[in-house]
């Protein structure tokens, strides 16, 4: 067997639609377990009081990096069939800068929103209203903004080409920078705690 | 909820270890190799089941087949300025990662050369329902969309293709029996619905070729 299974035609679109269900709802499990249910620990991170969200992140990135790495190396994940979304440099500048506008005002990220809401959290369930009303802004005005959407592209742009650096000395590269990360962040939280 | 300290240093080192090895092997994947069964494919070409004719695909688009997907080998200026209702315009190299193995997939180019070897390329990585358009774009254009007929034509073939000349927005043309075959020029400029682009990777780094 060989992945990305959808791909080779394994199951087919209604499988598919179930295992992103029964996946969502372990990747919404997994976040409030982690405690990111929660506003205010979710914001907290940006005024480095916890660290948990972004070490829960990097964690994830590099245990998908290595994951990846390792598996299309086995041949159990063709790698040439998953395709990740184009770049476009400077509307993804606009859009991750309001996305953190909205993130530290709010508490929440569209994943954190919805486990908030299923486990009771009112501000949850208006950010939900808030990111279903934007999609739906969004797309009835997306041909004013299709060209600034377009702009810059860069398709498929993966770091190892970017720096031209061998991409298993970029998977080297980016685990130690986690690992530094992780320890740094350890660090921080427990002077923070101790002032 | 506490975290074992001695669990997240394991953790740790063997991402570390990982890591370090992934730098000494270098890629994540070497490339595809593929097994091809080439009596099964000379068995296929040889039974013309390679292979749709023009009025065979435009029976199928006007039928409404459910699973079929057509692909448009040729430039992006060719694709905008004339193309089969329906079609992606996918290049060589983007074939793989554009398609899926559970469609009926019909690959055309102008003349055929390129959607041949398409159908090669995608056989030998398995695609079960794949042809080519015998002919390519011109073929399509002079048999459906903008046909000749000869006189010794029977009534039923005749009132056949009418029909699906006019459903693709072309027109009929008669041919005297001392006129030499020709492909009639196209009259009209585009016989396809004008459709949004989809949005195509430019290329894939790690392209695997057979």
């Amino acid at each position: 067997m060989n992945a990305p299974f959808f791909k080779y035609g394994l199951f087919g679109a209604e499988t598919n639609l179930v295992m992103a269900l029964v996946i969502g709802i372990g990747f919404g499990f997994f976040l409030e377990r982690a405690g990111f249910g929660s506003g205010m620990k979710l914001a907290a991170q940006f005024y480095f009081r916890d660290l948990a969200v972004f070490k829960v992140m990097f964690t994830a990135i590099v245990t998908a990096m290595l994951g990846v790495f390792w598996l299309s190396y086995f041949g159990l994940l063709d790698l040439s069939l998953v395709t990740p979304p184009p770049t476009y440099v400077i509307p993804q500048l606009v859009g991750g800068l309001i996305f953190g506008v909205g993130f530290v005002m709010g508490g929440y990220c569209p994943g954190t929103s919805c486990v908030a809401t299923i486990t009771g959290k009112r501000d949850g369930l208006v950010h939900i209203a808030g990111m279903i009303g934007g999609i739906v802004l969004f797309g009835e005005l997306f041909p004013f903004f299709e060209s600034f959407y377009t702009l810059t592209p860069l398709p498929q742009a993966n770091l190892s080409d970017v720096l031209s650096i061998p991409y298993g000395t970029l998977v080297l590269i980016v685990t130690l920078a986690a690992l530094a990360a992780f320890v740094g962040a350890e660090k921080i939280e427990s002077r923070l705690r101790a002032d | 909820m506490q975290t074992n300290p001695q669990f997240i240093r394991v953790l740790a080192a063997s991402a570390f270890v990982l890591a370090i090895a992934a730098a000494i092997v270098g890629l994540p994947s070497t490339k595809s190799r593929v097994t091809i069964d080439t009596h099964e494919l000379a068995r296929i070409v040889e039974a013309e089941e390679d292979h749709v004719d023009a009025i065979e695909l435009a029976e199928w688009i006007k039928a409404g087949k459910s699973d079929l997907t057509i692909v448009d080998l040729r430039s992006r200026a060719g694709f905008d300025s004339t193309r089969i209702p329906g079609a992606l315009n996918v290049s060589l190299r983007q074939l793989d990662s554009a398609l899926r193995k559970t469609q009926t997939i019909v690959l055309y180019s102008e003349g055929g050369v390129h959607s041949a070897q398409a159908w090669f390329l995608l056989k030998a990585l398995g695609y079960p329902k794949v042809f080519f358009l015998k002919g390519g774009m011109k073929e399509w254009e002079s048999e459906v969309v903008y046909p000749m007929f000869d006189a010794g034509l029977s009534s039923e073939e005749r009132t056949q293709r009418t029909e699906l000349s006019k459903f693709f927005g072309g027109e009929v043309g008669e041919r005297r029996s001392n006129e030499a075959k020709k492909i009639p020029a196209p009259r009209k400029k585009s016989v396809a619905p004008k459709q949004k682009p989809e949005q195509q990777p430019e290329r894939d780094p790690f392209r695997q070729v057979c």
